[in-house]
């Protein structure tokens, strides 16, 4: 949880090749919403299960993803 | 114990109600909720008027319960239903539900967000309370009972989740409590469930708050995903 990593636009977050495990997702998720909600100044919500519904037959979750859905609930 | 900021649902009448003025007593910070208005005033308490099946309040509510104390050590589950159930046959599906959303729901919503929490913050104690008619097989309580019942396997399965990020969740589960809700069964009713039980005294929220004490003390730090029952059954 406390390693330091690079990543990209595909670095796989969630799903087949991510270096994160479940636990760490989750927190990751938590720590983002924080403070995206600092940035944006607007109270929103992580819904893991409405990101699944946006890409239902991906294998994995990416940065490039997570970062259009954050748009979409930020916007 | 040293002083704890402790986060109890259900706290404003019954058993809730005499855990938080409990832990006031002992010089903790406690953080309360209900549906309703608190009804302790204390400079280390604060109520929030949340209702923890709904989703959308309750992450509102860690939300800003973190916002206003940083760190949480203890999150009591203590809310449910108590009311006198049916046979399974008159048992109307939104009966049923009422049961599952006000215990299983709430719990499963309330760990939820607070294990996030203590996860991050690498330090957590989650307590559910269930009950001894879980283990008595009553008829009349299969909404109550599965619900409790289903409490405990999902703090098993939490437990296993959080064990490594220093957090622990563990179920307490009662004997026949001495509150205004089992009073209003009567005493006929008291009486059958004392019979059911090897314990045969009602037991006081007092009683069941040395239990929490333990599992939210540093004495407690090696156990995670049991369950604290206070009698067998007979």
């Amino acid at each position: 949880m406390d390693e330091r990593v690079t990543i990209d636009l595909e670095t796989p977050l969630f799903g087949e090749g991510s270096t994160l495990d479940s636990m760490g997702f989750v927190t990751f998720v938590t720590e983002v919403e924080e403070r995206v909600i600092e940035l944006v100044n607007k109270d929103i919500f992580i819904v893991l299960s409405d990101i699944e519904e946006l890409y239902p037959n991906e294998p994995s979750l990416n940065v490039s993803m997570f970062s259009s859905y954050l748009q979409s609930i930020t916007s | 114990m040293k002083p704890r900021t402790i986060v109890i649902t259900g706290s404003s009448r019954g058993l809730g109600l005499g855990i938080a003025e409990y832990f006031l007593r002992t010089g903790n910070t406690v953080i309360g909720c209900s549906r309703s208005a608190g009804a302790i005033n204390h400079p280390n308490y604060r109520h929030y008027i949340v209702d923890v099946c709904d989703e959308s309040q309750v992450r509102g509510w860690v939300r800003q319960v973190k916002k206003d104390y940083k760190k949480i050590d203890v999150v009591v589950n203590n809310v449910g239903l108590v009311k006198l159930g049916a046979l399974t046959g008159g048992t109307s599906l939104e009966m049923f539900k009422q049961f599952m959303d006000s215990i299983l729901v709430s719990t499963f919503l309330v760990c939820r967000e607070f294990s996030k929490l203590m996860v991050i913050q690498k330090f957590g104690r989650l307590i559910n309370i269930t009950s001894i008619m879980t283990e008595l097989h009553v008829p009349g309580t299969c909404a109550y009972a599965s619900a409790k019942k289903a409490v405990v396997e999902f703090s098993k399965i939490l437990a296993t989740e959080i064990v490594d990020y220093g957090v622990t969740c563990n179920v307490i589960s009662p004997s026949l409590i001495s509150t205004e809700a089992s009073s209003a069964f009567g005493r006929e009713w008291e009486r059958e469930m004392l019979d059911m039980q090897t314990l045969k005294i009602a037991i006081n929220p007092e009683q069941v708050c040395h239990l929490i004490e333990f599992f939210s003390s540093a004495k407690s730090d090696i156990v995670t995903g049991q369950v604290l029952h206070t009698c067998l059954v007979n």
